[in-house]
């Protein structure tokens, strides 16, 4: 038996968290939710719907951050000028979601909390910085975003917990690119998927954040590729040796029609498709001509 | 053709069409009964495992379970095929993939049955399963079944028609390919529903989704030990069936004997997952082909071997094993032909037929093969075609009948609109197109069951309101087949299709229809119906030629009136008509069957591949490939059907259209593919299985070429499933035309275009596939001479079909490493 929870305010959400027992789950746009529910009927479980408390929507620049509230949707979020411009990859990973049905009714902190490898937005807040915004009866906390997944599939997320929102730095000039690409266009689960956010200058990486998805355990940063982009002075040389690096760091797996060895592959072209549409275009000897 | 059609030829709107879009149609899903019970099934989790015991005890404590069965209530096996009875409605001793079902419970809800299916405990005794054609070869033991012809390799078929030795060498050229070709599954929107109805007398109905409510008919009557006439069997309409729903199902016998154990109706419906162990689907198909030209491109001889992955029971896989073998001969002149077929059991849901039913898989590699060998004898690919299409009205190598041929016209058609002659081997890098041809038939020649009474019956009622009613045991499976019986009945008798009240596919209210399967329907039931609606209008024409006083041959129908035709405003209304030959000839009811022509191909196996008439495509495709990601797109295809002529064109163009759909899928993305060493499927949903969507779906150019057949109705002939056959290989020819690499294997996915770049930079062969295809030895051939040589369509050697003794020809030709 399902029971469902409509909280107004935070203070009901978090009372309602700390005071029910068993399985908790919040209720937002349902299109993760439900499906699983229909596919294997949870026995007990308390549904919190969340659409109805104010502070968890909604998008503003407080000083040097965006906030972004979990119950945003992806439609909101990919729409946002705020979005567009302090985090143009997450714009871009928010706008190509699914389908726009789905993007009508998904949120972001669904995305986030439902952890799936595959999650279109987690490499776009990855490759930003995010930090995800934590709140309880016991008080709130931040962290970031690549802490919040300790195994695939799990989060850090306390029983008595809703996620509140994200948060980016809100750098000027910031540059960013999404690709993924599945079986077919939209909708469907990514083959893989890749965010780069970028401060550039004068040809050269000042910031850099690149991110996977979909194709690894669980969405992860590129540290090494990261830190030779920001260290060797740009060229083709340096994107292919970035390249060989991205491909070498990362614990890509195998799927159906996508094995491990053409996953990494993929990311190195995708890769350089996402340097090349934020500016950073170069002639490169990649792939096999 | 004549001009004074009203009906036929038109672009007339389906009868059932209203009824599906306001959501009014009655699919078996929305079927409810008063205390109606539900269904579930336990289903194996082993790929291959003996049952040791089953213990339903605590199931049937549930409060709200009324009944649990388990293999002990069926001891009758049964299955499509006369020559592979194979399965029994609920596993009796052993499982034979995951998904093979061993109980069922019958409760008040789907819930209580689900949680009381979960409540049955059964012990396994796992045994080592074998999940692959290569395994099947190697590992004779523990054998899936044991009547396979031997080890686990189901059937082994070879047959030889004149001498292909002979024709090797007699080419100039001689090219051996290799192919693969992976399984996939049909994906009807609609998934499997079956709801049984006791009677109060002890007889059951099935309403059922079926594509072959006779053959589900026999084979219930049968497991349930019943007089067939306690048993009915209605098919309703299928949300889609493209093969999915030809055999009879474990599931409906099972909710029949629920329904006469409980004395309640009983309805199952599956769920996705289920749908996908049902399967039936397309057999993943390992080939190999050598064929042998003259400089022309002409066929001197072709030796084609396939080796299918059946899965775990027969299905159809005989048939489909003979039909890999079957359609080679029928497009492009083969002067010597010789086939080898091997049939594999695995422990995976067992194959059957699929849209083009065994016939996709060797016409794929036929039609590649043919494009790299018209490169290397420095050929156009159509123009070599051209030159050696089948003739009209000929008899082929392997004693196949064909009448017209609209081939010519097809592959002229899509040539000149694709601007294939500009822009063949001319686009830039990455962008290409490719061409293939294509034929299937218009109905199978034979019955699944020997017997030798009409495959289709329609029986017509008169109605003195001037309504007809038009009887016959056909399935609406969306093709169109109700709209077909009433345009040929409308046409015929001069009223509107809507003025006619189509009843179908009752076993008890209908004449016997065999099916919607094989491409049958429109041409039979065409047939039966313009049989039985000519002997309606005889009697019409008696009745009111006898009033009027006018001739009965002056005497025309149309308008809903029957006239003089040399005075026309001198007439009865239809209604009249039906009042006045009524009068004269008491109740009307009329009938009218049909039975195709005798096969001239009188050898063993030669049942499989005759028709009454073959359909014939063309297509051209073109594709644009990113040479760094390997990703595939279709923007465009041309393509040609001959259906020898349309009884509607819109229903049509819908078939050739879902075809290209359904080929798509098939070439760039479909696989149903299981996990190794554990037989569980990969991806058993909607979520995961991956087919195309609109999206992915390009700009089709349909043509519609009608070179009337003799034995079809008005001419026809099919439409349902020849369109997908030239898709797959005329992308995969239109890939190495844009890239110049072969991906010698289906689905062509984006990192096998990708593998096969790599390995040309590497100075390797541009090509992904198979290399090799197993060792087997194969019985004696069955030897026909061909039509050429003076035979007269039987063997002179090799029969009967078991051959024990290993020819020593065969031991000297082993394969082969490309």
């Amino acid at each position: 038996m399902i029971q469902v929870y409509r909280p107004e305010t935070l203070a009901e959400l978090f009372e309602l968290l700390a005071r029910l027992e068993g399985e908790r789950r919040c209720l937002a746009g349902g299109t993760d939710l439900l499906v699983q529910a229909q596919d294997a009927p949870p026995a007990a479980a308390s549904w919190l719907d969340v659409s109805a408390v104010p502070e968890l929507r909604g998008i503003s620049k407080e000083k040097d951050r965006v906030r972004i509230g979990s119950a945003t949707t992806f439609a909101d979020c990919a729409e946002s000028p705020l979005v567009q411009g302090y985090a143009p990859a997450l714009a871009q990973a928010c706008g190509r979601v699914a389908s726009p049905q789905v993007r009508n009714r998904a949120t972001l902190g669904g995305n986030i909390a439902g952890a799936a490898p595959d999650a279109d937005a987690v490499p776009a807040l990855l490759s930003l910085d995010a930090r995800v915004l934590l709140g309880s009866e016991r008080g709130s906390r931040s962290i970031a975003l690549g802490r919040f997944y300790p195994r695939p599939c799990r989060t850090v997320l306390r029983a008595d917990e809703v996620i509140l929102g994200f948060s980016v730095p809100a750098k000027k000039h910031l540059r960013g690119a999404f690709l993924r690409r599945g079986p077919r266009h939209v909708p469907g689960r990514s083959t893989l998927s890749l965010a780069v956010s970028a401060v550039l200058r004068e040809g050269a990486f000042i910031e850099l954040g690149i991110a996977v998805g979909a194709a690894t355990p669980r969405p992860v940063r590129a540290p090494l590729t990261e830190a030779l982009l920001l260290q060797r002075p740009w060229g083709a040389e340096t994107l292919a040796a970035a390249l060989e690096t991205l491909q070498s760091e990362l614990p890509f797996t195998d799927a159906p029609g996508a094995s491990a060895a053409y996953r990494s592959h993929l990311a190195g072209v995708f890769l350089k498709r996402a340097l090349a549409e934020i500016g950073m275009g170069t002639e490169s000897a990649f792939g096999p001509e | 053709m004549s001009d004074d059609l009203r009906v036929i030829g038109k672009p007339l709107l389906k009868v059932d069409a209203r009824a599906k879009v306001i959501g009014a149609t009655r699919f078996a899903d929305d079927l409810a009964f008063p205390r109606m019970a539900f269904a579930r099934l336990l289903r194996s989790p082993h790929a291959h495992a003996l049952v040791k015991s089953i213990d339903v005890s605590k199931a049937l404590a549930l409060e709200g379970v009324y009944a649990v069965v388990t293999g002990e209530e069926f001891p009758v096996p049964f299955g499509i095929l006369p020559v592979s009875e194979d399965e029994h409605a609920l596993c009796r001793d052993k499982v034979r993939f995951v998904g093979d079902p061993v109980a069922a419970v019958a409760a008040r809800d789907e819930w209580i049955a689900e949680e009381a299916a979960n409540a049955i405990a059964v012990t396994y005794e796992p045994l080592p399963s074998i999940l692959s054609i290569e395994q099947a070869v190697a590992k004779p033991e523990p054998r899936i079944h044991d009547y396979a012809d031997e080890g686990n390799l189901h059937r082994k078929l070879s047959m030889e028609f004149g001498d292909v030795e002979r024709g090797f060498a007699e080419a100039d050229h001689v090219r051996e390919d290799f192919f693969f070709y992976e399984g996939n599954t049909h994906l009807p929107m609609e998934q499997h529903c079956a709801v049984a109805v006791p009677d109060p007398d002890g007889k059951v109905a099935i309403y059922s989704s079926t594509q072959t409510p006779h053959y589900l008919h026999k084979a219930a009557a049968k497991v349930l030990g019943m007089p067939p006439s306690h048993v009915r069997v209605i098919a309703t309409p299928n949300g889609g069936g493209f093969g999915g729903k030809s055999d009879p199902f474990n599931h409906e016998i099972v909710v029949a004997k629920l329904a006469l154990l409980t004395g309640r109706p009983v309805k199952i419906t599956l769920n996705r997952e289920e749908v996908f162990y049902c399967h039936r689907g397309r057999h993943p198909v390992l080939m190999w082909v050598r064929t042998g030209v003259k400089k022309d491109g002409a066929i001197t001889g072709m030796h084609f071997r396939s080796f299918l992955d059946g899965g775990a029971y027969g299905s159809y896989g005989v048939a489909s094993t003979y039909y890999t073998g079957a359609l080679q001969t029928v497009t492009y002149k083969v002067k010597n032909y010789r086939f080898e077929g091997v049939r594999a059991f695995t422990n995976k849901p067992p194959c059957g037929p699929k849209r083009g039913h065994g016939t996709p898989q060797p016409r794929t590699l036929l039609e590649v093969h043919l494009d790299k060998l018209a490169e290397e004898l420095a050929l156009d690919p159509i123009d070599m075609r051209l030159a050696h299409l089948v003739e009209p009205n000929s008899v082929t190598a392997n004693y196949l009948s064909v009448g017209s041929i609209g081939l010519r016209q097809c592959i002229e058609r899509v040539r000149d609109e694709s601007g294939w002659r500009e822009r063949f081997r001319k686009l830039p890098r990455g962008r290409g197109l490719g061409f293939a041809a294509s034929s299937y038939l218009s109905g199978a020649g034979l019955p699944i069951y020997w017997n030798s009474m009409p495959h289709s019956g329609v029986q017509l009622k008169l109605d003195r309101g001037g309504g007809v009613t038009c009887f016959c045991g056909s399935t609406e499976i969306g093709q169109g087949s109700d709209s077909v019986l009433a345009y040929v009945v409308a046409e015929v008798l001069g009223i509107d299709p809507f003025d006619i009240r189509v009843v179908t596919a009752d076993t008890d209210l209908t004449p016997v229809d065999l099916g919607s399967y094989s491409s049958r329907v429109t041409l039979m039931t065409g047939n039966a119906a313009l049989q039985a609606a000519g002997r309606a209008r005889e009697l019409l024409v008696e009745a009111v030629g006898a009033k009027l006083g006018v001739p009965k041959g002056r005497l025309g129908l149309a308008g809903r009136r029957v006239f003089d035709t040399e005075k026309p405003e001198v007439g009865l209304s239809f209604a009249e008509a039906v009042q006045c030959a009524e009068s004269k000839f008491g109740t009307l009811g009329t009938v009218g069957s049909y039975t195709p022509p005798p096969s001239k191909a009188k050898y063993r196996g030669g049942g499989v591949g005759p028709s009454p008439a073959y359909s014939y495509s063309a297509m051209v495709a073109e594709v644009e490939c990113d040479p760094e990601t390997g990703w595939v797109t279709v923007p465009r295809i041309w393509i040609a059907h001959d259906c020898g002529r349309a009884l509607n064109p819109l229903l049509v163009i819908g078939q050739v259209e879902g075809s290209v759909y359904m080929g798509l899928g098939e070439v760039l993305m479909e696989a149903q593919v299981f996990r190794n060493n554990l037989g569980v499927h990969r991806q058993p949903s909607l979520l995961e299985y991956k087919s195309p969507t609109t999206l992915e779906t390009p700009d089709i150019k349909t043509y519609l070429i009608e070179d009337p057949d003799p034995n079809g109705p008005y001419g026809a002939k099919e439409a349902g499933q020849g369109p997908l056959l030239p898709v797959m290989p005329a992308v995969l020819n239109a890939v190495y035309d844009a890239l110049g690499v072969r991906v010698d294997e289906v689905p062509l996915n984006p990192q096998r275009v990708l593998e096969a770049l790599r390995r040309k930079a590497d100075g390797k062969p541009g090509r992904v596939g198979p290399t090799a295809i197993p060792r087997v030895v194969y019985p004696d051939p069955i030897r026909v001479p061909t039509p050429w040589e003076g035979g007269d369509g039987r063997a002179v050697a090799g029969e009967p079909r078991k051959s024990q003794i290993p020819s020593q020809a065969r031991a000297r030709n082993p394969i082969t490493k490309g």
